[in-house]
């Protein structure tokens, strides 16, 4: 092994096992949909040393609470906002697990278990328009990607 | 004397219920980020008690995101009686601060407005049974035009009698988000009924201008229909009436006066300016009674009149949230969010508002590079006038070619302050209005406060820009500094010596430096490149302030080191580019 090499394995490690996630597998991440591999690949390599400091990541028992009572439809959630068809409705099933960004979307309206129609997603990876409970909301396109919902 | 705190979500109405209560003039808008700090009035109760009234920008939450839901949060506490403002059209969401209300337990008021807008879209709200779920008063009103408002008052008036009584407030325990929204849906059940209806034709318009295709196709059409109409209007206003007015009421009555003082040639030279081939020349005599007031009434305000106007009805319509949808791609490139698109065209206006607006973004970063992109490259109103007077006589392709550079100065600097400044650029969340009729009166009310407010600030400024220029100018005060700047104004930048001189007095005032140029006799190459060279050097005065109170001094001074790289760099570039396309 060269140092190079040495270093990737030592990122990796700290990725999976040293921070906040503990580490799976490789055979079980394989047998999993696609979609629900790339969430795992993002949420354990995206979040920096240190996260899990972050006072908006300490909104623990919220998360927990959410996350317990929204499996069934999260396990049926195929689509993302940014995927999903226009024109069509669909139900929140999970919404990014980022405490800042969570409540701006609750106090907008937008919640686990609402009911949204995707209005028009612009080109480029721009921002997607939703309509939830009768009002309009634009979302960027990076953000309409973690809002996983599910066909009504 | 008690305070009253005027809270809710934004869009909602506060201001424009503010404006009815006080009658302090705000600006009412439809979009969200109208209000970026609050405002402070009195009023009178009935039973004669003398109350403050504060407007607050609007918040979702108390937990703020931005700067101006900050200022929100924080004066909750400060206020006596709080007055949460509903938009009774979306009841479920601005609910969601009403609990956070009831749960700090403060002395509430709650209304419901715009119950004319929920009738139209089919939605009724049982007002009394609201109130006695929440076990706070509840008052429909429509504050545009006054529906309800009397009654709030009263209301008000009870609501401070039971605070000086000494009488409690409902406070419910702390809800999490989950719960609040559960209850939410609870009270919303009991409430509120919805009729079915069809959709209405300015539906329709809001889901095709945010279409990708068809919402770009309408931005294009939507902005070529403005640049039109400002053209249209205010050059029919120049041509058509006030040209017309000076030339044959005016200018008999200025000869009058130059003919008597021609014993004192100072002042005749102060006053009235200098003979052009032996005749006063409203343009370029550059005298403070003929120069000064026709630039200012005669150039500046019709066009000043036909931007205000448009933007007004594009603010009223609800349509600029729409077109920073549409391009917020692009503006991601430039280290901004769409939102950003908003400070940018108020910009265009009046750089102030534009510097204040953008209080709405989340980050200092996006904050920073705005305001420097407006300082620079956005040029006021009263510039974009001179421009069309000084360039438009040549036809319409000078003007547009300024513009067109203008344009990639700022595509290029928001480029280089994106790669200089790697930060964390928050995602776009925001709300989008529904189209909404604009009502003649308000804005026939945003008109005349521009205008009154551009008389006000800009007539001692541009008569006094013209004093002083006189002044240095009668004693050669300037030339010593024309000297000493020679290789870069002539020898960079291809324009005369004096022309310094301008591009100096621009920091007083814009138009009176666009006018100074008139008088140097600049070929069109010249001329396009100190319009460019106004715009991008030194902000007015005003702006100056305003940037400085909302960046700091260490933001102020970086963003005017980049102001003066850029203005040499593309100074040059201009003098290029233009020599070699005319």
């Amino acid at each position: 092994m060269t140092n190079a090499a040495g270093e990737i394995r030592k990122r990796s490690g700290r990725g999976n096992g040293a921070g906040c996630f503990p580490a799976e597998p490789q055979s079980a991440r394989r047998k999993r949909p696609l979609n629900t591999q790339l969430a795992t690949c993002n949420t354990q390599r995206f979040p920096p040393p240190g996260w899990h400091f972050r006072k908006e990541m300490l909104d623990l028992p919220n998360m927990k609470e959410n996350a317990e009572n929204k499996t069934e439809d999260a396990a049926d959630a195929d689509f993302t906002l940014a995927t999903c068809k226009l024109r069509t409705d669909y139900r929140v099933a999970a919404l990014p697990p980022d405490g800042a960004t969570r409540r701006r979307l609750h106090c907008l309206g937008l919640s686990e278990g609402r009911v949204v129609r995707k209005i028009s997603g612009q080109f480029f990876k721009g921002p997607v328009v939703v309509r939830v409970n009768g009002t309009d909301l634009a979302l960027g396109h990076a953000m309409a990607g973690h809002i996983r919902v599910a066909p009504v | 004397m008690k305070k009253l705190v005027l809270i809710g979500n934004p869009n909602v109405g506060k201001s424009a219920l503010f404006t009815r209560i006080t009658g302090i003039h705000t600006t009412i808008s439809n979009y969200a980020g109208t209000t970026v700090t609050f405002k402070h009035g009195h009023a009178l109760l009935p039973g004669g008690e003398k109350v403050g009234i504060v407007d607050t920008p609007g918040t979702y939450s108390l937990e703020h995101a931005n700067e101006a839901e900050r200022v929100a949060a924080e004066l909750v506490d400060e206020g006596d009686l709080i007055v949460n403002v509903l938009d009774a059209t979306n009841l479920e969401r601005n609910l969601f601060l009403t609990m956070q209300l009831l749960e700090r337990g403060k002395p509430l008021v709650v209304v419901l407005n715009m119950f004319d807008d929920a009738e139209h879209k089919g939605i009724s709200i049982d007002a009394e049974g609201l109130a006695a779920l929440l076990r706070v008063r509840v008052i429909p009103t429509v504050a545009v035009s006054s529906d309800g408002v009397a009654k709030l008052m009263h209301t008000l008036a009870d609501s401070a009698k039971r605070l000086d009584a000494g009488e409690g407030f409902p406070r419910i325990r702390p809800h999490a988000p989950k719960e609040k929204w559960a209850d939410t849906g609870e009270i919303l059940a009991r409430v509120q009924t919805l009729r079915h209806r069809r959709h209405t034709f300015l539906e329709r318009l809001q889901d095709v201008s945010v279409h990708p295709v068809y919402g770009l196709v309408f931005a294009v059409a939507v902005m070529a229909a403005v640049f039109a109409f400002i053209r249209t209007v205010g050059e029919g206003l120049i041509n058509g009436v006030l040209d017309p007015a000076f030339t044959h009421l005016y200018l008999p009555l200025m000869e009058k006066l130059s003919s008597k003082l021609e014993a004192a040639p100072f002042l005749q030279h102060l006053l009235v300016g200098a003979p052009i081939g032996g005749k006063i020349d409203f343009e370029q005599s550059m005298g403070m009674l003929t120069t000064g007031f026709y630039v200012e009434l005669a150039v500046v305000l019709p066009y000043l009149l036909a931007f205000y106007l448009a933007l007004s009805l594009l603010e009223d319509i609800g349509y600029l949230p729409r077109l920073g949808v549409v391009l917020d791609s692009f503006m991601h490139r430039l280290g901004l969010h769409g939102f950003s698109v908003i400070p940018i065209l108020l910009g265009f206006g009046c750089n102030v508002p534009g510097i204040l607006a953008t209080r709405s973004l989340e980050t200092r970063q996006q904050r920073f590079v705005a305001s420097t992109l407006i300082t620079i490259g956005i040029p006021c109103v009263s510039l974009q006038a001179m421009i069309f007077k000084l360039a438009g006589q040549h036809g319409i392709w000078p003007v547009a070619a300024v513009y067109l550079f203008l344009a990639a100065v700022i595509v290029i600097l928001g480029h280089c302050l994106k790669w200089g400044m790697r930060g964390f650029l928050p995602e776009l969340i925001l709300e989008i209005p529904p189209y909404r009729r604009p009502r003649a009166r308000l804005v026939a009310h945003k008109l005349y406060h521009n205008a009154k407010g551009f008389l006000l600030e800009a007539t001692p400024l541009i008569l006094g820009g013209i004093l002083l220029m006189n002044v240095l100018d009668y004693f050669h005060a300037f030339e010593s500094v024309s000297r000493v700047l020679a290789p870069v104004v002539h020898g960079l930048w291809g324009l005369p010596e004096n022309a310094i001189l301008p591009i100096i007095m621009g920091f007083l005032r814009k138009d009176v430096a666009a006018g100074m140029l008139a008088p140097l006799g600049l070929s069109l190459p010249q001329l396009m490149t100190a319009c460019v060279l106004l715009s991008l050097t030194f902000p007015c005065v005003a702006t100056f302030i305003v940037l400085f109170n909302e960046l700091g001094w260490k933001d102020t001074l970086k963003s005017v080191a980049i102001m003066l790289l850029t203005a040499t760099v593309f100074g040059a570039a201009a003098h290029l580019l233009f020599q070699h396309i005319v």
